[in-house]
């Protein structure tokens, strides 16, 4: 008798408990929930939509500028320019290795950075130094207007000219 | 006027209408209580004197050398070139000399290492002894450890200060060695 | 009683010139002379700038040889960079394009400009010193062991807080320096496991430009001094109860 007059108690008291438990869960649920939606909020609010950053496609000179076996420095673009017989290759300056502006050495007839001292061969390879990568070689095709326009975000082949 | 009998208004003072004053809640013994008095001094004037006298001695000292040195400057900033050397302050030289074997292993990997190496010091290091003495010869292992952690940093901030020339190679201090700070 | 009613002038003159500015004084400094023990309390703990001193502690606490003052000095640092930090806020622009003349106009053309700049400067170079000492001096006394380890930790955590409030700052004048260590900075941060994502949040953008200079500016002048504010005060308030400033055991 009592011990089943126990039993029907306990139930009763472990049904309203888990009831509790629900709004219980319902509330915390919420509550975290609404706390990690704001945290997200926060940090999908740094990543700017809009960019004014200026075109990564940018024109040069004409191409009759360039002097046949000449390596011409892009200041603005930071970029060199290379001119052979058969035409135009375009080199990134900006350093694999942390993006500072590599230089062109005439002595050593290789590029230098200044930075943490990567230094790159003619085609670009890492010789020596931290760069985990070889310098990068950029799309260029020559406007209507005869002058070339280079693409930053597109990186091509090593072998890759543009052939005028 | 000193006050020879101490009564209620003197703690609780009249008016204030607050009947309470929480002063320390202590779990267990205190570990100044269980001391005989004379272990203790008073903050004031004891404590209170060397404190002044830290505050004062940094501050002129920091007010001369503002007076003397002027804060660097350096040239606007140009996108297109960096300047030959490019030296951080020297307290991120030693980090500028890691990044320059390797971005990832220097820049990254390393940094923080160091810090979680820092932090888990006081759980990894269980040996009981040694607090409160400079030097303490029961953890000589901890000491030795950490005196190499501090002569790593120095080492690599000296060369990173004194050693590095243009294009980041290795130069004697007598060599012209270019700009830095 | 009656006389109450009637203005006596120089009973009045006497009162504000005698009784005023002793009840003033009472009213803001509510101890006597601290020459007896409950006055040199009372000193303590009645004043808010003082109340995070006990109002006694262990004779060995006092000794300047034990702790050097380390933690103490890194904290007046603190304190003097951002008052020197908020003047030089009346007069520096945030800007790619003023920055650079700002401090130009502060080293040339703003009375006593120069010196509030250095003092901010070298307090900074001075802080990184004694934080790191203060480490120092707290592994070697092995004052991080039970019951302080926690506070080690946050010792950690303020050591770097005090290296990024460095870095951000002498990002802002916008000279090579600024330029070259921000772009080397941010690509540092594009080696870490999610990449070039880390770096565009940090330069808000690709380039580093204007929105990357405003980023470093906000962290600088006010996440991370409010960050570091209260780890500082967290890490004074378990000094104390963690039992004041280690010592020889009892
Ligand atoms: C902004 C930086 C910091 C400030 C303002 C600061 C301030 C203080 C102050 C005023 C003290 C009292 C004792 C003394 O002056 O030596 C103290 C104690 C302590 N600090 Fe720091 N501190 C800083 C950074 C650190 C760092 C980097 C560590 C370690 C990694 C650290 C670990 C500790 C520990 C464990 C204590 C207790 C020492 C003892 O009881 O003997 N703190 N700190
Ligand atoms: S940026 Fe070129 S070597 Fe580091």
């Amino acid at each position: 008798m009592e011990n089943t007059e126990n039993k029907k108690n306990n139930s009763e008291e472990e049904l309203k408990l888990s009831r509790r438990n629900l709004f219980a869960i319902a509330g915390w649920g919420g509550l975290l929930t609404s706390m990690a939606a704001s945290v997200g909020a926060a940090l999908r609010f740094m990543f700017p939509n809009v960019l004014y950053e200026p075109s990564p496609i940018v024109k040069l000179g004409k191409t009759s500028d360039y002097a046949e076996g000449s390596i011409t420095f892009n200041e603005s673009e930071r970029m060199f320019i290379f001119r052979d017989s058969t035409g135009f290759k375009v080199i990134s300056a900006i350093c694999t290795h942390l993006r500072c502006t590599v230089n062109w050495s005439e002595i050593n007839n290789r590029f230098e950075c200044p930075c943490h001292g990567s230094v790159f061969s003619t085609d670009g390879k890492v010789i020596s130094g931290p760069a985990p990568k070889p310098l990068e070689w950029l799309h260029v095709k020559a406007s209507p207007d005869k002058r070339l326009v280079v693409n930053k975000n597109k990186v091509v082949d090593k072998n890759y000219s543009l052939i005028v | 006027m000193p006050a020879k009998k101490i009564d209620k208004q003197d703690i609780f003072p009249k008016g204030s209408g607050k009947t309470y004053g929480l002063l320390e809640l202590v779990d267990g013994e205190s570990r100044i209580a269980s001391k005989e008095p004379e272990d203790t001094v008073f903050c004031f004037p004891h404590l209170l004197t060397p404190i002044m006298m830290c505050t004062l001695v940094t501050t002129i000292v920091l007010v001369l050398v503002s007076l003397f040195f002027n804060a660097p400057l350096e040239e606007i900033a140009n996108p297109v070139r960096p300047p030959n050397p490019a030296k951080a302050p020297w307290y991120f030289l030693g980090l500028q000399e890691m990044v320059s074997y390797d971005a990832f292993v220097g820049g990254v990997l390393f940094p923080v290492l160091f810090v979680l190496g820092l932090m888990a010091i006081p759980y990894l290091d269980r040996n009981p002894l040694g607090v409160g003495v400079w030097f303490s010869k029961t953890r000589p292992i901890a000491i030795k450890l950490f005196t190499i952690f501090v002569i790593i940093n120095l080492v690599l901030i000296i060369i990173g200060t004194f050693l590095r020339g243009p294009n980041w190679a290795i130069y004697w201090p007598w060599e012209d060695q270019g700009g830095g700070h | 009683m009656e006389n109450k009613n009637k203005f006596d002038l120089r009973e009045t003159l006497s009162y504000f010139a005698f009784e005023v500015p002793v009840k003033l004084y009472r009213s803001i400094i509510r101890h006597g002379y601290p020459d007896s023990e409950k006055n040199k309390s009372l000193l303590i703990f009645t004043n808010f700038f003082l109340h995070i001193l006990p109002v006694k502690v262990r004779k060995h606490t006092v000794k300047v040889r034990y702790s050097y003052c380390m933690g103490g000095i890194t904290l007046l640092l603190f304190i003097i960079l951002t008052i020197t930090g908020g003047l030089l806020m009346f007069y520096y622009v945030p800007s790619t394009e003023k920055a650079y003349q700002n401090m130009k106009d502060l080293e040339f053309a703003v009375s006593f400009g120069v010196f509030l700049r250095n003092m901010h400067r070298w307090g900074a170079h001075g802080m990184v010193a004694t934080v790191f000492l203060h480490m120092c001096r707290v592994f070697y006394t092995g004052a991080y062991k039970p019951p302080r380890e926690f506070n080690w930790v946050i010792g950690v955590i303020l050591l770097v807080s005090t290296l990024f409030l460095s870095f951000t700052g002498y990002l802002l004048p916008w000279d090579q320096l600024a330029f070259w260590a921000i772009t080397v900075g941010a690509t540092i941060a594009s080696y870490a496991p999610m990449g070039d994502l880390q770096r565009f949040v940090l330069l808000g953008g690709n380039t580093v430009d204007q929105g990357a200079l405003i980023r470093f500016y906000v962290a600088h002048v006010f996440l991370l001094p409010l960050v570091t504010t209260l780890l500082i005060g967290v890490h004074l308030w378990r000094v104390r109860k963690d039992g004041g400033m280690s010592g020889p055991p009892l």
